[in-house]
């Protein structure tokens, strides 16, 4: 079967700089994939690539099995891939409502409400802040704020780079027991973390990463189809 | 009553030029010399169609209007497309532009002459009296169809699609290519969109302002000070900016003399901006925290 | 000091060197004429001009655009107070000063015009900053105009000058103005060297990469700022005291904008950042402009000029100056690139964190 994300000996890098060598990678639709390595090993060098945010790449990206080394981040984003970046990128001057509708273009004001609505059940603090300028929230909040956006569009492809950086523990876990809970109607879903126990229990594959290169796979202790999370007694409150 | 007449007047058309001017320094990061230079080619066009296809006022605004956007997609070609992305972007793109503007400038003198041209009166000739002072039908034209356009390109900033990703772009590069936003559709949107609106600006300003080679020079300082004044990127900002400095103008030139009015302009936007470096947008904030 | 003013790579010194050569060939062998002796006169005004533009725009990264403001007011002054009048008219009991005394007063005059202006606006933001200095040059015109004493439209003649009268248009009075000329831009080459190179250079580029780390590493910025601003616009008064001893006098073209358009795209062609740059910016543009000029349509000649412009800036990254550096770093993304090839190794990851990696 197809991978529906084949990534073929990708080497990627800033200038001289060469950060990732020759990786491979195949994902199969529906898997939950966690990538797990230190800072400044390639982690958010291989998201970014998927998406083309990087200065070069070289190798060979497939989406479906078509190549999409010539596709532009934003045809990508329209194309069903989301990237939840370090950072956030989040509109800081518009509102919360109007960050997350970025986040839906292509669908009509109905559908966007409904996702917006589904997104702010899943993160009720945000529904306080709708009106809110994004740039006057809380750390904990903005991540919410650019999760919940990724969560708007109709996306086959979730990436996501180290949600938990830079936020409380406490903070980080409720954001977790959240993820964890998530419906991607049969979505595929990368999610690159430092804290390889804040993936115990529901991430089906584990890649570790060091120094720009794929040094291991290994079963993540959860169905890699993604099912129901093995383990209950992590839950905590958000 | 006069000098309000003509400061709405100013307003309105300088409004429609610092917007555009704005927009795409918030936009897209760049401060677009070339502006003065769009401007000049709305003025010709419009002239252009008066001398060739027809002087009915609205095929007059036409050409205005489309080579405007016309002289847009130029500046977005030689300018935006080929630069985007690479090193040194914030000093290359201006003087880029600016390279563009003296060719532009000089090209003009070479096609048409150093003469003005002259542009037919587009709302007629009727004058009506309002609180005791003349409104000659041009200004009113003019301070009606300028509002109006402006009115327009508010909302479609506000309401459509395109504007919350004009709107987005501007707050964060990353995050529109994330959400879908093309950056280099988006840069010919805002472009050709204020490519437009300053060959609008130049036909309403066509019974004053007369085509000729350097005519850009002046709107562009103009619009860069309503720009500024009104704080990059902020367009109830520049809409307010535009109003001071149509009063500033319309004031000084009956109190004063014209040749003052740059001058004032310059202390006003130096006071403000000392009191408050992000202009009337730092004010607005400030007043809402 | 000696360190500082030695030249920073051998390349320097065969540049230098080879420059001075060529012009003295240029100057006395191949076009021992007056037309080439005013040329002469016009490239040493704008070539050190560019270079102290240089400091400020390139090294402090604050864009003023109040040169040609500075160095017109200057050059005013100095014919004023060297016994400079309106064309035509005799003034009673003129001052007439000797010409180092109108050198002195104008750089004087330069330093109190750079305190003017920057002391209220030195902590502005780049490009506000930008706008206000180019509506300096306009205020300068506004000035003149109004005022008799100034030349309104004439302009005022009869000031000090390096020659005398019986010397000008003949080789002895070229061969002296070659040496004032190249004396002017020594002199301005040292300037460059000593701030650029020195500590307040220093202290500037850090400001102008991040303001907010060389505050914290304890750099008064805004003094710095201040220094590089005042230094420059003193030399920039010498300059145009220069002016008006090599004319004997100034008129209203000095303040025009075609001027300051012209420098720019000197310092732009030749590259913001370097002494070099503005040399070959300088000599550049200023050979095109001479080319172009006699054609019956001063319009070509703009024309050239901004297509130059252009073409620089969307060829190279930091002008003609930073080429070389482009190729290699070019060259060096190409390798990194090739299948199998290694690149510039990332550094080992466990030493360092590099954020966002």
């Amino acid at each position: 079967m197809t991978p529906v994300l084949d990534l073929r000996k990708l080497s990627a890098g800033y200038g001289p700089l060469r950060v990732l060598h020759e990786i491979d990678l195949a994902v199969a639709g529906g898997e939950r994939v966690g990538l797990v390595g230190l800072n400044g090993h390639g982690k958010t060098t291989l998201l970014r690539s998927v998406m083309g945010l990087v200065d070069w790449r070289r190798g060979e990206i497939e989406l479906d099995g078509k190549s999409i080394l010539r596709t532009p981040a934003h045809r990508l984003a329209r194309a069903g891939i989301v990237l939840m970046p370090q950072g956030d990128a989040l509109f800081p001057g518009l509102s919360v409502r109007d960050n997350l509708d970025s986040g839906a273009f292509a669908a009509g004001w109905r559908e966007r409400k409904k996702r917006r609505d589904r997104v702010l059940q899943l993160f009720p603090r945000l529904a306080d802040r709708l009106d809110q300028a994004a740039g006057t929230l809380s750390g904990g909040e903005r991540r919410m704020c650019s999760l919940g956006r990724g969560l708007m569009p109709d996306a086959r492809i979730f990436l996501i780079d180290e949600p938990s950086l830079g936020l409380a523990p406490g903070v980080a876990a409720g954001l977790y027991s959240t993820l964890k809970e998530l419906d991607l109607a049969g979505g595929t879903l990368i999610l690159a973390e430092q804290n390889q126990t804040l993936l115990e229990g529901w991430i089906g594959k584990i890649v570790r990463i060091h120094g720009g290169r794929i040094v291991g796979i290994e079963p993540g202790g959860a169905p890699s189809d993604g099912g129901p999370a093995v383990d209950e007694g992590r839950r905590t409150g958000t | 009553m006069t000098d309000v007449v003509t400061t709405i007047n100013l307003a309105a058309i300088y409004g429609l030029i610092g917007v555009g001017i704005s927009l795409t320094w918030a936009g897209l990061g760049f401060l677009n010399l070339a502006h003065g230079v769009t401007f000049a080619a709305g003025l010709y066009g419009a002239w252009w169609a008066q001398e060739n296809i027809s002087d009915h006022p609205s095929v007059i605004f036409l050409g205005g209007i489309v080579v405007g956007a016309i002289a847009g997609t130029v500046v977005w070609l030689s300018v935006f497309v080929p630069l985007d992305g690479k090193p040194n972007w914030d000093t290359r793109s201006i003087v880029a532009s600016l390279g563009l503007a003296i060719i532009g400038v000089n090209t003009y003198f070479l096609v048409f002459g150093p003469q003005r041209k002259a542009i037919e009166y587009l709302f007629g000739t009727t004058k009506f009296k309002l609180a005791g002072s003349t409104i000659t039908a041009d200004k009113s034209g003019a301070i009606i169809s300028a509002s109006v356009v402006m009115l327009l390109v508010v909302v479609a900033l506000v309401r459509s699609r395109i504007g919350l990703g004009v709107r987005a772009l501007t707050q964060n590069p990353e995050g529109a290519a994330l959400v879908g936003i093309g950056r280099r559709q988006a840069a010919f949107a805002i472009l050709a969109v204020s490519g437009a609106l300053a060959g609008f600006a130049a036909v309403l300003l066509s019974q004053v302002f007369y085509p000729e080679p350097n005519i850009g020079y002046l709107p562009l300082l103009k619009g860069l000070i309503v720009a500024l004044l009104g704080g990059l990127g902020s367009i109830p900002g520049a809409v307010i900016a535009a109003f001071m400095v149509g009063a500033t103008e319309a004031v000084t030139a009956h109190y004063l003399d014209q040749s003052w009015v740059l001058l004032t302009q310059f202390g006003l936007i130096a006071i403000v901006l000392l009191v408050r470096p992000r202009g009337v947008a730092g004010i607005l904030e400030a007043s809402r925290a | 000091m000696r360190e500082v003013l030695s030249f920073k790579k051998a390349g320097d010194a065969s540049f230098y060197g080879g420059s001075l050569a060529l012009a003295l060939i240029l100057f006395f062998v191949v076009y021992d004429n007056d037309v080439f002796g005013g040329q002469w006169v016009v490239f040493s005004l704008y070539a050190s001009i560019n270079l102290m533009w240089m400091l400020v725009i390139g090294t402090a990264g604050i864009y003023s655009f109040a040169t040609v403001a500075v160095v017109g007011a200057s050059a005013y002054l100095a014919a004023l107070v060297s016994g400079g009048s309106i064309a035509g008219v005799d003034l009673e009991g003129a001052r007439s000063l000797n010409v180092v005394l109108m050198l002195l007063a104008a750089a004087a005059f330069g330093a109190f015009l750079g305190v003017l202006i920057a002391a209220p606006t030195i902590r502005l933001r780049g490009v506000y900053f930008c706008l206000f200095t180019i509506g300096l040059a306009e205020v300068g015109r506004a000035i003149v105009k109004q005022h008799e004493l100034l030349g309104k439209n004439s302009g005022l003649f009869g000031g000090a000058r390096f020659l005398r009268v019986d010397q000008v248009a003949t080789e002895n009075g070229r061969t002296i103005q070659f040496f004032v000329g190249l004396a002017l831009i020594v002199f301005c080459l040292v300037v460059y060297r000593l701030v650029d190179g020195g500590r307040l250079g220093l202290l500037l580029r850090t400001a102008r990469e991040s303001e907010g780390v060389a505050k914290g590493l304890g750099v008064d910025v805004v003094r710095a700022r201040f220094a590089v601003f005042i230094i420059s616009s003193t030399v920039l008064g010498l300059i145009g005291g220069f002016y008006t001893g090599s004319y004997g006098g100034v008129s209203l073209t000095i303040f025009d904008f075609n001027t300051l358009l012209l420098l720019l795209a000197m310092i732009v062609v030749g590259g913001l950042g370097s002494a070099k740059g503005a040399i070959i910016g300088t000599a550049l543009v200023l050979y095109v402009d001479r080319t172009y000029a006699d054609l019956d349509q001063p319009a070509w000649r703009f024309v050239a000029i901004g297509i130059i412009m252009y073409a620089v800036t969307i060829g190279t990254t930091r002008g003609l100056v930073g080429l070389p550096a482009q190729i290699r770093a070019y060259v060096q993304r190409r390798r990194a690139r090739q299948v199998g090839g290694e690149g510039e190794p990332a550094p080992a990851p466990a030493e360092l964190e590099l954020p966002g990696l």
